[in-house]
């Protein structure tokens, strides 16, 4: 039974497309006669000429003539549909004090989410401010950062890193900063930006006023094909008794449909702000590192430069000062930062090759100002090579007209081909250690108990890196053995055609062999040790082991966490934040051993016994092989798998006995 | 709607544009509606045809005191109204060439969604015209009912009727097509 309700929606929901042939036979029919009165009308002239022969009549006319000019000059002001509606948002911003605005954004495919308090003077202008991000950079993990402006001058803390920028008056970082986010959060600023582009003819502004006052009025900005803003859309519900805005909306067409980008909510009108909101004095730890940027000059000056020229000219030079790890001539380029800064927000990242810097365009985002530029480059993060699209944003420095710096880079990487390296081996000694995690290490799982005293009598030969599709696809070329590999799924790096194996598309030479069973790795260090002239480890038959074989095997478990820690007890080897770089090498020198892929061990999976132990090599049968490493996993952290499953996450290390 | 009182004025002013926007603006609303009123595609689009050619000749007499919308939808409903008091059209079912919009797109849930607004319609042409117009007017025109008592120059309480009566006709009309 369908109640009353269903039966109204049913019929608020029917709704009918119109054929687009009723558009030519209705709209073009009317077109037509509208324009063709149109000119009938300018033809009537002969009827004027008639009227003005009254000498009345044509005092009548002058008169209106000069009423129709004084109401032309105000047309402009008080018919236009923009202006109307937003003159009284402005107006009624006029009585705004404080304001509270948190905003979720989508940047690089990634969220960010602010909030900010603004404290504004009588005249409406903003005193005070106080912004905060939940993190800085998407590259490196520089975490959140907290702006204030207090009025006297402005500071950027960041609590990561234990730096605070400040300076009286307006600071290159802070100032830049606060222009560029406030002219997203002050909503007074949004409409006065959108007012003028309204005069301007640059937007198309569709407004609806519900009749029901408590319903906001919505404003809905396009912009024209030709603008650089043609696929943006950003709408604006204002509330229709106050005027003031209540949210933000902003979407970008993507693939035929807009994807929203932001969110801004205004929250708190003219609740008082806590004073010590814009007191950034004493939330500062007392060994804070301060750099004043006072006396500061920041970016390169544009001379007779045009804005594209100049944007070109800053995003090469940086680009040069990269190649040449000139940290603080790039941190004179990105926002005055020291070069320490950089060194920090590179992380392991080395640029290797400038393909090209192409030409500069605005950015197409509305309320963006920075030109973009595009560039080309191979970048290297922990020995692998990557092609690397990346954007390069240009913008005056605030405070020091005439010069330009770069204000953000956003880059997306897919691994260039290369050239397939050697297989690299580091030399690691005997000693002793403790497996496992202790009781109070954090996120750590029970199987990685009891934590127990490993010594292992004999040093061995690790892979610096996990074998790359480059070294195991020489085995598949001599062997032609490919039942280990998984050629189906996509996510194998290898496709095969009669004999003949290729890289499928953005893959590496160099990147870890994945999609391979135990037996495909156990089988390929056979393979190496017979082409080095060792002895072989495995019996391919019964797979069984011969622990005293010179030649390539997997690593035991033992081996490779005793390798992956490199002497710490740590979570990571690199301390106990996971979000540090991973891909620096451990102390041995190794690669990737938290990072990157799972990496197949020699045992098979089992419980840790409570006993030191010396040279385990684990239980003697099992129906699943350890797996140890893999992306942001802890030392001691332990995964198994069947061995004759493959995965896109697991690849192997070689290890051979120093004799 | 300031937007709109500004298109008019454009519009009364010779412009093409502003015509064009009002148009591209109302197209789907006035044709939903008169294609409810009507139950017939091809009458509703004729009796857009011939609205918006009146809208064009005699555009120096329009004098909006309320919202544009509302003035299109009354104008409608006046020719629809016209329409059938000339001639008794007959109730059809919604031709092929006009898409039932629906907010799923899946072709499954599109055959269903289409199903019911055949079910629907049929519903709507048995009813007796003054209801179908009340209900129409205010579920798809949103106008109020004080403002389609003042374009029927009747009182509220008879609209009011009017819709109370419509919908229950509607529902036992629909309840008892479903479970057929």
């Amino acid at each position: 039974m369908k109640s009353l309700k269903d039966i109204i929606n049913s019929v608020r929901q029917f709704n009918v497309n119109p054929r687009s042939e009723m558009r030519s036979r209705v709209l073009d029919e009317a077109l037509k006669i509208h324009r063709s009165r149109k000119h009938a009308r300018i033809s009537d002239k002969h009827i004027w000429r008639t009227i003005m022969k009254s000498r009345r009549a044509q005092f009548a006319t002058a008169a209106a003539a000069v009423l129709i000019t004084y109401l032309c000059l105000q047309i402009p002001k008080n018919l236009v549909a923009p202006a109307y509606a937003l003159q009284d948002t402005i107006e009624a911003y006029r009585s705004v004090r404080y304001l509270h605005v948190k905003a979720f954004n989508i940047i690089a495919g990634r969220k960010l989410n602010s909030e900010s308090w603004i404290e504004f003077d009588e005249d409406g202008k903003n005193a005070r401010f106080r912004i905060q991000v939940d993190w800085f950079t998407t590259d490196a993990e520089l975490g959140p950062a907290t702006l204030v402006n207090d009025g006297d001058g402005s500071h950027t803390w960041l609590p990561n890193l234990n730096l605070c920028f400040r300076r009286s008056g307006i600071s290159p970082l802070t100032g830049g900063l606060l222009q560029l986010m406030r002219l997203d959060v002050d909503p007074k600023l949004i409409c006065e930006k959108l007012r003028q582009q309204a005069e301007r003819g640059e937007i198309i502004l569709d407004i609806n006023e519900p009749d029901q006052k408590s319903e906001p009025i919505v404003l809905v900005v396009t912009y024209p094909s030709e603008s650089r803003s043609a696929n943006w859309k950003k709408v604006l519900y204002i509330d229709q008794v106050t005027r003031l805005v209540k949210k933000e909306e902003k979407f970008e067409m993507r693939g035929g449909q807009y994807q929203h980008e932001r969110t801004t909510e205004f929250l708190d009108y003219n609740q008082k702000i806590d004073p010590q909101m814009f007191n950034l004095d004493r939330e500062l730890p007392e060994n804070v590192i301060l750099i004043d940027q006072s006396d500061q000059v920041v970016g390169l000056a544009q001379g007779d430069m045009t804005d594209e020229e100049i944007a070109k000219e800053v995003t090469s030079q940086i680009l040069q000062v990269f190649d040449a790890r000139d940290f603080n001539k790039a941190g004179q380029l990105f926002w005055g930062v020291p070069g320490f800064f950089i060194e920090k927000l590179l992380g392991a990242n080395v640029l290797k090759k400038i393909i090209s810097v192409q030409p500069v365009h605005r950015d197409p985002d509305p309320d963006s100002n920075l030109m973009i530029c595009l560039c080309k480059l191979i970048i290297e993060v922990g020995g692998q090579n990557y092609e690397t699209d990346m954007n390069m944003y240009a913008v005056p420095v605030s405070g020091q007209p005439g010069r330009w710096m770069i204000c953000r880079m956003f880059g997306s990487s897919k691994p260039a081909p290369g050239v397939p390296k050697p297989l690299e081996m580091v030399l690691i000694s005997p000693g002793t250690f403790m497996m496992g995690s202790s009781s109070d290490e954090q996120d750590r799982d029970p199987d990685e108990s009891p934590q127990h005293q490993v010594t292992l009598t004999q040093g061995f030969y690790m892979g610096k890196y996990e074998v790359t599709v480059g070294q195991y696809v020489k085995f598949l070329e001599a062997t032609g053995e490919e039942s280990c590999v998984d050629w189906n799924d996509h996510d194998c790096p290898l496709s095969r055609s009669s004999g003949r194996y290729t890289l499928r598309d953005g893959r590496s030479w160099n990147q870890p062999m994945v999609e391979i069973s135990w037996y495909g790795a156990a089988m390929y260090c056979n393979y190496l040790s017979e082409l080095e002239g060792l002895e072989s480890v495995y019996n391919l038959d019964t797979w069984e082991v011969d622990w005293n074989a010179n030649g390539y095997r997997l690593p035991t478990e033992a081996e490779w966490e005793y390798a992956c820690r490199a002497g710490t007890q740590t979570r990571f080897y690199w301390g106990n934040d996971p979000r540090n770089s991973q891909e620096i090498p451990n102390a041995f020198g190794l690669y990737h051993m938290s990072a990157n892929v799972y990496e197949w061990c020699q045992d098979w999976y089992g419980s840790y016994i409570d006993s030191s132990q010396t040279d385990p090599i684990g239980p003697s049968s099992g129906s699943n092989r350890v797996l140890r490493g893999g992306h942001s996993c802890r030392s001691a952290h332990r995964h198994k798998n069947s061995p004759d499953e493959w995965h896109a996450s697991i690849g192997f290390r070689l290890l051979r006995l120093n004799p | 709607m300031l937007e709109d009182k500004l298109l008019l004025w454009k519009f009364k002013h010779g412009s093409s544009e502003s015509l064009e926007r009002i148009y591209n603006k109302y197209e789907t609303y006035l044709i939903t509606v008169a294609t409810a009123l009507l139950n017939n595609t091809h009458a509703a689009e004729d009796v857009l045809h011939d609205f918006f050619i009146s809208f064009v000749t005699s555009s120096d007499k329009i004098k909006l005191k309320g919202n544009l919308k509302a003035y299109l939808a009354t104008c409608v409903a006046n020719l629809a109204r016209n329409r059938i008091k000339r001639k008794q059209l007959e109730p059809a079912a919604l031709d092929d060439n006009y898409s039932i919009e629906s907010a799923a797109l899946r072709p499954d849930l599109l055959a269903i969604q289409k199903e019911e607004t055949t079910i629907l319609n049929r519903a709507m042409s048995k009813l007796p015209y003054e209801q179908r117009e009340v209900v129409v007017l205010h579920l798809q025109g949103n106008l109020k009912f004080t403002q389609i008592a003042k374009i029927r120059s009747t009182s509220v309480n008879t609209i009011r009727s009017r819709y109370r009566y419509g919908l229950e006709k509607l529902k036992s009309g629909l309840n008892g097509e479903v479970i057929k």
